[in-house]
């Protein structure tokens, strides 16, 4: 998986956002709220290979159970997607 | 030529023109004789007509390093020198103004002669200097506000065009012989002792422009509403809803860390509210309780 758009990932007041920055800044208005383990997705999306790695990732570091965690991988993930943020990088298309 | 010289909040720009090129009323209220700043610190312009828009649009170009932020009105790209920009109005065919940084504090601005009447309008000229730019430097930003004076400090209203915000300002004329500092735009700056809202040579379609500067008193971010309501806007909301009425070049990721970093101070130092509103006195009434509220705590 790769990020394909240009965002600034910050903490401001407290929160987590994305804000489009660059030639994305143009085509994006306004910010992307993020939850905790959003902004670790965000930040290890491009080290892992798969979404069994990932959901590995997010048990390893947080303390919830697999289903929630797989959970929260596939809704952000499929939101990055669908909206061109990032695009898949292997060619069967499963990350 | 002629130069002229003029301060914005603590920023010097120097513009460097043919004498008899129009120049925007609104921009000689900042006016001043001499720099007051040393030498290097002045934002110099060298301005002139030019009849091919298209060849230092060319010659430019060429010299362009990285890629291209494109808009309809506006194109921004790079050169070794510093930043260009090729200015156009919304659904123009042509470019009406191209800006070329030179140096650090150096920049060459050619308008395209048939745009000469065009010049006297403030967005049309001062489009073309890269203003939010050059105060950012003085770590000054600009908001979308209608600014008023209020007992001696600075109200301001804010809200995407068409809200109501100078609007609102008036009612506050009308019903409690305040005024309007701008009616679209102020300079917000952090002092040693605090936040003031500085003047700004542009004020959109309100018309209201004066050069002085208050300590903020308050920012009312506002929104339409059939019932008046106050309330204390925090956190990432207020973030939001500000962000999205403060000048800042997207594209330039430096300049929105700073804007950024700047936010945060002035949220943890300026009180922010929401102001549902529609237009009568009950809605001047209600922000007025609530500022006189605070300035009673903060007594």
């Amino acid at each position: 998986m790769k990020i394909i758009k240009e965002f600034i990932l910050r903490e401001i007041a407290g929160e987590c956002v994305l804000v489009p920055t660059g030639a994305t800044s143009q085509e994006f208005n306004g910010m992307i709220t993020m939850s905790e383990t959003a902004k670790f997705i965000w930040e290890n999306l491009e080290q892992v290979d798969s979404l069994e790695e990932m959901v590995q990732l997010i048990l390893d570091n947080y303390e919830i159970d697999e289903e929630t965690a797989k959970k929260d991988a596939v809704a952000f993930i499929g939101a990055l997607l669908q909206n061109g943020f990032a695009e898949c990088t292997k060619e069967d298309q499963t990350w | 030529m002629v130069t002229r010289n003029y301060r914005i909040g603590h920023t010097e720009i120097a513009l460097t023109m043919p004498e008899e090129m129009p120049c925007p009323e609104n921009l000689s209220k900042f006016r001043i004789a001499e720099p007051e700043r040393a030498k290097e610190e002045v934002i110099r312009y060298q301005i002139e007509y030019t009849d091919d828009i298209e060849g230092i649009k060319g010659q430019l170009l060429e010299m362009k390093t990285g890629r291209e932020i494109y808009r309809d009105d506006l194109t921004v790209f790079q050169t070794e020198q510093g930043e260009c920009r090729f200015l156009k109005f919304r659904g123009a065919k042509q470019h009406y103004a191209v800006s070329a940084q030179e140096q650090d504090n150096r920049y060459h601005i050619w308008f395209d002669k048939s745009v000469e009447k065009m010049l006297v309008f403030d967005t049309v000229f001062l489009a073309a200097l890269c203003l939010e730019k050059q105060v950012m430097r003085d770590d000054a930003w600009i908001l979308h506000s209608a600014y008023m004076c209020y007992h001696d400090t600075a109200v301001l209203f804010s809200a995407p065009s068409g809200t109501g915000k100078s609007t609102q300002a008036d009612q506050w004329e009308t019903y409690r012989g305040t005024w309007t500092v701008n009616g679209d735009k102020s300079l917000l700056v952090r002092e040693p002792d605090g936040w003031y809202a500085h003047g700004w040579p542009i004020c959109g379609s309100s018309e209201i422009c004066n050069n002085k500067a208050y300590p903020v008193r308050a920012i009312v971010m506002l929104s339409q509403a059939t019932e008046n309501r106050v309330y204390p806007l925090k956190g990432i909301q207020a973030v939001r809803e500000l962000l999205a009425q403060i000048t800042v070049n997207g594209w330039n990721s430096e300049f929105q860390i700073k804007a950024m970093d700047r936010l945060e101070v002035l949220l943890q130092e300026v009180p922010v509210y929401k102001q549902e509103c529609d237009i009568s006195e009950e809605a001047v009434r209600c922000l007025e309780r609530c500022l006189e509220t605070d300035s009673r705590k903060d007594a």
